[in-house]
């Protein structure tokens, strides 16, 4: 029999056996779970609130500062300079075109911990390192700096720096999150980068 | 027998093949396809159990606790595993945690950024009927009041 | 190397290396196939020689085959792999320029290349057509705009757009394939040149 006959069995074969698996076009994790599970279990992924509070006041366009509360409850309230992806649409389209934006952290936060940590399992699984959780959440996000206070006579150089950060957080989102609704996602719309495309083809 | 030696090339190479993929379809160190399937039930926070509905069990679920040096705080009954969120992916664990048929497998540790980490590393392997166990199961409500600064316009 | 990356890490040179490597192999299998003489290539629009259907049809199914079960395997990232963006109109219309100039020159851009590094005076002019026209398009391109960016529909995959598992499709496609190489055979016997046939 033919070598064209054969082959041509080799590949229907094969395309039975493909037929029958479990593929999907759906994003797969494409890391070893031990090595995720090591990554996961570091505490170079946490940035507290403080230290999210400065790249916010210095308004630093290498963090992207990820939502991934529903629209209803970012347009309400956010932190300045962030971007919205709800956790539950997260994976309906590519995340690596926002994730792999060319910015050297993104942050998630969500109203506590689960979500934004759900998320950095799924990007990390993926493969994008330069993903970050907010510990806490935005509900730690109040707790320490909208509600910060100082109480005592004497303030150390350290204590005063961060009261200093975290008050001009606050001020920076008070004045955004108290712009009537229209005006507010204007100006976070002006905000957000456009995502990153796969580059190839014969273009 | 005459028609098996002139195809004998073609089902060597399709054995191998299908031997492969019925090892790594049953094996169980590595991730499953399609990554939203297997978050599913978090993106719906349907994932999250509390000791009073944990109770309700009766005694037929799995419980690890993934924090070291620490008992756990709630009064459960069920099989109790204290196994540190460093080993979970051991040999023995994993096979203990996927072969868990009775009930579900229920996650502790009093740190929820980690219990949800370890949740989705396990799910994603394919674990079904697992849960974090917590006491605190409106973490992602928002507990804070805003008050808009009327003078700004 | 981008999907393959995923396993291991390779430095930049070594990536441009495989790349030469491959890109030389590509070139060396197309020449040994035929693929520099416009008349083989030319001969699959008159039925007498198909052997490009069946080798690229055949080049494409071993590679999505391949893809797929590396993917399967978790040695292949399948989401670093560029889909193009699929423009409906540009398509039709760039693709019936291409057939013809495909048939005309004898030669489509990769063969042309193929044959004009063993030196062949036609696959030359063919370049400078190419070339030509190239240089008209984006001269043009003010006015073919709306056409060249009209009806777009994002990097779609048929599998996708038919809502069935890519492993499924594969299948289909292999099928589609073995059907059509038995049509190219049965082509090649009703349509048969001797006389061109026995020189290529």
């Amino acid at each position: 029999m033919n070598t064209r006959v054969k082959f041509s069995v080799g590949l229907l074969c094969l395309g039975f056996i493909l037929a029958l698996l479990p593929l999907s076009g759906s994003r797969s994790f494409n890391v070893k779970p031990q090595k995720l599970l090591s990554e996961m279990l570091g505490a170079d992924t946490y940035l507290s609130v403080d230290q999210v509070a400065k790249f916010v006041i210095s308004e630093d366009s290498s963090v992207q500062i990820i939502d991934l509360r529903s629209p209803e409850e970012f347009r309400a309230i956010n932190i300045p300079g962030s971007i919205n992806i709800p956790y539950s649409k997260l994976l309906d389209n590519d995340p690596s075109s926002i994730l792999n934006n060319g910015k050297s952290r993104n942050i998630f936060y969500s109203n506590g911990d689960f979500d934004s940590n759900y998320t950095l399992a799924i990007a990390r699984g993926l493969n994008m390192k330069n993903t970050f959780v907010m510990k806490g959440g935005l509900n730690e996000w109040f707790n320490t700096v909208m509600n910060s206070s100082f109480t005592g006579e004497r303030i150390s150089a350290r204590e005063n720096s961060l009261f200093e950060t975290r008050s001009q957080a606050k001020k920076m989102f008070t004045a955004l999150n108290s712009l009537p609704d229209s005006l507010k996602m204007k100006f976070i719309q002006s905000k957000h980068s456009a995502a990153k495309k796969l580059d190839g083809g014969c273009e | 027998m005459e028609l098996f030696k002139r195809f004998k090339v073609v089902i060597t190479l399709v054995l191998i093949v299908l031997i492969l993929v019925v090892f790594r379809s049953t094996g169980i160190n590595h991730f499953r396809n399609d990554a939203k399937k297997w978050a599913e039930t978090s993106f719906r926070h349907a994932n999250t159990i509390d000791p009073e509905q944990a109770k309700l069990l009766k005694g037929k679920s799995l419980i690890i606790n993934l924090d070291k040096n620490t008992k756990l705080p709630l009064d459960i009954a069920g099989d109790l595993m204290d196994i540190p969120a460093d080993s979970v992916l051991s040999r023995i664990n994993i096979k203990t945690i996927l072969n868990h048929n009775a009930g579900p497998v229920l996650l502790f540790s009093e740190e929820k950024g980690l219990s949800s980490r370890v949740w989705m590393i396990l799910s994603q392997m394919g674990c079904k009927n697992l849960f974090i166990l917590t006491s605190d199961t409106d973490n992602e409500v928002f507990k804070y009041k805003f008050r808009p600064d009327t003078m700004v316009n | 190397m981008g999907p393959i990356s995923s396993l291991i890490s390779i430095p930049e040179w070594l990536d441009l290396l495989i790349a030469l490597l491959i890109g030389i192999g590509f070139g060396f299998a197309l020449e040994q196939a035929g693929f520099s003489s416009s008349r083989k290539l030319a001969g699959m629009f008159y039925g007498y020689d198909t052997t490009v259907i069946k080798v690229f049809f055949t080049a494409a199914i071993v590679a999505l085959i391949g893809s797929q079960l590396l993917s399967f395997f978790g040695l292949l990232n399948l989401n670093l792999v560029f889909v193009n963006e699929f423009y409906v109109a540009a398509s039709i219309v760039g693709g019936i320029i291409m057939g013809a100039g495909f048939i005309m020159g004898g030669f489509c851009p990769g063969t042309g290349m193929c044959a004009l590094s063993i030196g062949k005076i036609d696959a030359m002019v063919f370049f400078l057509g190419g070339l030509t026209g190239a240089f008209l398009f984006a001269e043009t391109y003010p006015f073919i705009q709306k056409l060249a960016n009209g009806s777009y529909k994002g990097p779609v995959k048929i599998n996708e757009v038919m809502g069935i598992s890519p492993g499924l499709f594969t299948f289909f496609l292999i099928i589609a394939a073995v059907v059509m190489f038995w049509i190219a055979e049965l082509a090649e016997k009703k349509f048969a040149r001797p006389d061109i046939t026995s020189e290529i």
